[in-house]
């Protein structure tokens, strides 16, 4: 798979994660519901994009340290899925490639020595034709998306989403 | 008029001389007879000179100077007064009128000389008398008119007759006999009085009585009304909306004053009214505010705009931030095998040499070959610490980004929490509110709005009443007024109008009475004199042949002999002047009996007839006659007489006579003396 030059297609549960958060002309896609406390709920979503809201995942699940290392592509349910154009992954691919050299540097289950890693991170540089990076940043994407939706799904209210961008900015600084 | 008296001084042939003359009703004639040269015409001349300073007569001889004088010696510069002396009575009343002129002699270098009037015109004065026979000066400037009423001078022609020239014929053919008979008769007066009624007599009663009439413009004073009409309803409209504005008031003061009470009565809920409306406006106000929050809170945590943004930049910085990278890589950075100027492409042109730089033979798959593509990584482009030094760099900056997007997060977040909490706050403490409010359903804030609108428009409606009774009004009566008194003035002068024009009805009235009185006095006069003429023509002529026509006109005499006009001899042109002047005087004493209707103006006036040689172109008979018929006609006559007429009318005459002087002279002068007749 060349993703850097093809459609990715995300299934399954992530898929409809990706659909959940991201704005999207999909009609099939689940609602994220935020009431104001005393008016009607509303439907909101956060990212512009799915690449957006797949990208934010990588980042949320590296900082979590969660991957889903164990997932089979081909167990998930195909009929949820979230198709991201090429045109999209060539736009992001410096991000891409950033992120992904973090996560080669920090992530603990490489097995491999600093030397390793550096000359991995900055050598082995994926071209997208390599679905083991790709499964990589999956990995990381895949597990930050079950941290966002964990966290963002039990938002019901604009007091309990004050209240996760509060303790976000927390931990981001460093003092919770 | 009657002749009392002449005294001549220095005049032409008289020294000193004075005479008088009859006034007797029986004996009413004077004679003054004498041969010829002798004085008689100078005499007569003298009563002209005296009366109208007349000396038109004198034109071959003009020195007035007493001829003895003039031809004796005369010293030089002497000076002579020369004056005639008139008394006379008129209307009753007596008059003195001196008429003098002074004159100096004048000598040249031969010793000739000339007497010359030192004042070219004569003085003239007059005395007249009261009743009770005191004198009194007449001014000089009223002269001339006191002798004009005496004897106008245009009658003089007549009643100084020249019977020598037969002076009558010459003036009878000119217009002065019209103006004559006109005089005697004031039929000048008349005319001049009908004038004075007469329309279209510029500066005449009918022309004054014009020009006193004012405009009455009808058109006018309809306007006026008309304006008085709107003005007077536009007043009853205004009062009429003043009382409705007034009742307005009234009610709008009193339903303010209500509401006022009401709402001092509700004070506290208006308090909480006013709370409760200032809440849902902040409630209203703070959701705006929360949903803005909510909306970019959101939109902070995309990371649309890069890795660096949005909950992908803060948790990627995180991770970065855990990972401890710069100490963790540290020795990196001073990797013993990095060389600073060497690049992966000078190795593998080593290789492609086969000899290394210290020397040694580069095969492939010996140690040095293995040694230089090992070192390979450690080189430029895959300098691994220099990469790393540049993805440290790179994170860094981006904990900047990741920093801005977090604060904008932050703020967000804080402030859509603090909004919403504001908005649970609000939202209890108008619920609260309402619970307390709960059965009031009055809206106090309604209230004040509504009183405060009432009394504006009470106090707007009452400053319109008091403009309308201070201004509008009392300026619409005074244009009323004014209004009225310009219409009353042009009614009054209708009214005045109305009046003068009575007045020119009785002007015209007048006008028409006074001309046919005229015209039937004119026609009666002519009928009068053109009889009297002829009956004393007949008289004297002794015959009545010739028939004496007179032009109603002019009133001239043509005489006529069975229908034709003829020639009259000398004589009898003598006798038919005489039958005019006659018929003259006859006019003058019966003016009352003429002409119909009489009045003031044809009070008899009695003229005396001073004739000078009158019988002079008669026979014996004719002046028998004559003799016979003029004392009849005159209340004084005064006749000079050559001494032959005077023998032959002596006779006839006699018994008529009062007062006869001879006019004589003697060797030593030729100076004339009056010297009275004994008869």
């Amino acid at each position: 798979m060349n993703f850097f030059n093809e459609d990715v297609s995300i299934y399954g549960e992530y898929a409809r994660i990706i659909k959940k958060y991201s704005k999207t002309s999909d009609t099939d896609g689940e609602e994220w519901k935020i009431s104001n406390g005393i008016d009607n709920a509303e439907s909101v979503k956060i990212f512009s994009s799915y690449i957006d809201c797949l990208y934010a995942g990588a980042a949320i699940g590296l900082a979590n340290h969660k991957k889903i290392s164990d997932s089979d592509p081909s167990s998930l349910d195909r009929k949820k899925k979230a198709n991201i154009l090429q045109s999209a992954w060539k736009n992001r691919r410096k991000d891409f490639l950033h992120l992904y050299s973090l996560m080669v540097l920090t992530d603990p289950d490489l097995g491999m020595d600093k030397d390793q890693r550096v000359k991995k991170a900055f050598s082995d540089v994926p071209d997208g034709t390599s679905d083991h990076e790709f499964a990589f940043f999956l990995q990381y994407a895949y597990g930050g998306l079950e941290e966002m939706d964990k966290e963002l799904s039990g938002i019901r209210n604009y007091k309990e989403l004050s209240d996760y961008a509060c303790r976000t900015i927390l931990r981001y600084k460093g003092e919770e | 008029m009657k002749i009392k008296s002449i005294e001549l001084k220095n005049f032409r042939q008289f020294g000193e001389q004075r005479i008088d003359f009859s006034g007797s009703e029986d004996k009413k004639v004077t004679i003054i007879h004498g041969k010829t040269h002798i004085g008689k015409t100078t005499l007569v001349k003298a009563f002209l000179w005296c009366l109208y300073k007349d000396d038109d007569s004198f034109k071959t001889d003009p020195i007035l100077v007493n001829k003895d004088i003039e031809d004796g010696y005369v010293p030089a510069n002497k000076t002579i007064v020369v004056s005639v002396a008139i008394d006379l009575e008129h209307n009753g009343f007596g008059y003195s009128i001196k008429t003098e002129q002074t004159f100096q002699y004048y000598k040249n270098e031969n010793g000739d000389g000339a007497f010359s009037p030192i004042m070219k015109d004569p003085n003239r004065y007059m005395m007249k008398m009261t009743p009770d026979g005191d004198p009194e000066p007449v001014p000089p400037e009223n002269v001339d008119k006191e002798i004009e009423d005496i004897l106008p001078r245009n009658l003089k022609n007549y009643f100084f007759y020249d019977g020598e020239n037969n002076k009558i014929d010459d003036v009878a053919e000119k217009s002065s006999l019209q103006d004559a008979v006109r005089n005697i008769m004031n039929l000048n007066i008349r005319e001049e009085l009908i004038r004075y009624f007469a329309p279209n007599s510029s500066g005449r009663v009918y022309d004054r009585f014009e020009s006193l009439k004012q405009s009455t413009d009808q058109e006018q004073s309809d306007s006026y009304q008309s304006e008085i009409d709107r003005l007077t309803k536009e007043n009853e409209n205004q009062v009429s909306n003043n009382d409705g504005l007034k009742k307005d008031i009234e009610t709008l003061r009193s339903e303010a004053k209500t509401l006022e009470e009401q709402i001092e009565a509700n004070a506290d809920a208006e308090k909480l009214q006013k709370q409760y409306l200032d809440e849902v406006r902040e409630l209203d106000e703070t959701k705006v505010f929360r949903d803005g929050c909510f909306e970019k809170l959101i939109e902070s945590f995309d990371s649309a705009g890069g890795a660096r943004s949005g909950l992908a930049g803060l948790f990627q910085s995180l991770a970065y931030k855990d990972s401890n990278l710069l100490t963790e890589f540290a020795d990196i950075k001073t990797n013993s095998r990095a060389y600073e100027h060497q690049s992966e492409d000078s190795v593998d042109e080593i290789i492609k040499k086969g000899e290394c730089i210290c020397g040694a033979k580069v095969i492939e798959g010996n140690e040095c070959y293995k040694h230089l593509i090992a070192a390979k990584d450690y080189l430029f482009p895959r300098d691994f610490s220099a990469s790393l030094n540049a993805f440290n760099k790179v994170l860094v900056e981006e904990k900047d980004a990741s920093d801005a997007s977090a604060s904008n997060i932050e703020r967000f977040a804080i402030d859509l929490k603090k909004s919403v909490k504001r908005i649970d706050e609000l939202s209890d403490s108008i619920a609260g509110i309402s619970k307390t409010l709960q059965g009031f359903h009055g809206d106090v804030g309604a209230w004040k709005k509504e009183a405060h609108e009432k009394r504006e428009t009470a106090d707007t409606e009452a400053a319109r009443v008091s403009y309308s009774e201070s201004t509008i009004i009392p300026g619409n009566e005074s244009k009323i007024s004014d209004l009225k008194s310009k219409k009353e003035k042009l009614s009054a002068a209708s009214e005045k109008n109305n009046k003068l024009d009575q007045y020119l009805a009785y002007v015209n009235a007048v006008e028409d009475i006074a001309t046919k009185r005229l015209e039937s006095k004119k026609t009666g006069i002519a009928q009068a004199l053109e009889k009297q003429v002829n009956d004393l023509f007949h008289a004297i002529v002794g015959s009545s042949k010739t028939e004496l026509r007179l032009n109603p006109k002019n009133y001239n005499v043509e005489p006529y002999q069975s229908g034709k006009k003829i020639t009259l001899s000398t004589g009898q042109k003598t006798m038919k002047n005489l039958a005019f002047v006659g018929g003259l005087i006859y006019l003058a004493k019966n003016k009352d009996k003429i002409g119909g209707d009489n009045d003031e103006l044809d009070a008899p006036d009695d003229y005396p007839l001073v004739m000078d040689a009158p019988f002079s172109n008669l026979s014996k008979d004719d002046i028998h006659r004559a003799c016979t018929e003029l004392p009849k006609y005159c209340s004084q006559l005064i006749i000079t007489l050559l001494d032959k007429d005077f023998d032959l009318s002596i006779g006839t005459l006699k018994p008529y006579i009062n007062k006869s002087y001879s006019l004589t002279t003697d060797d030593t002068s030729t100076n004339s003396a009056f010297e009275e007749d004994r008869l």
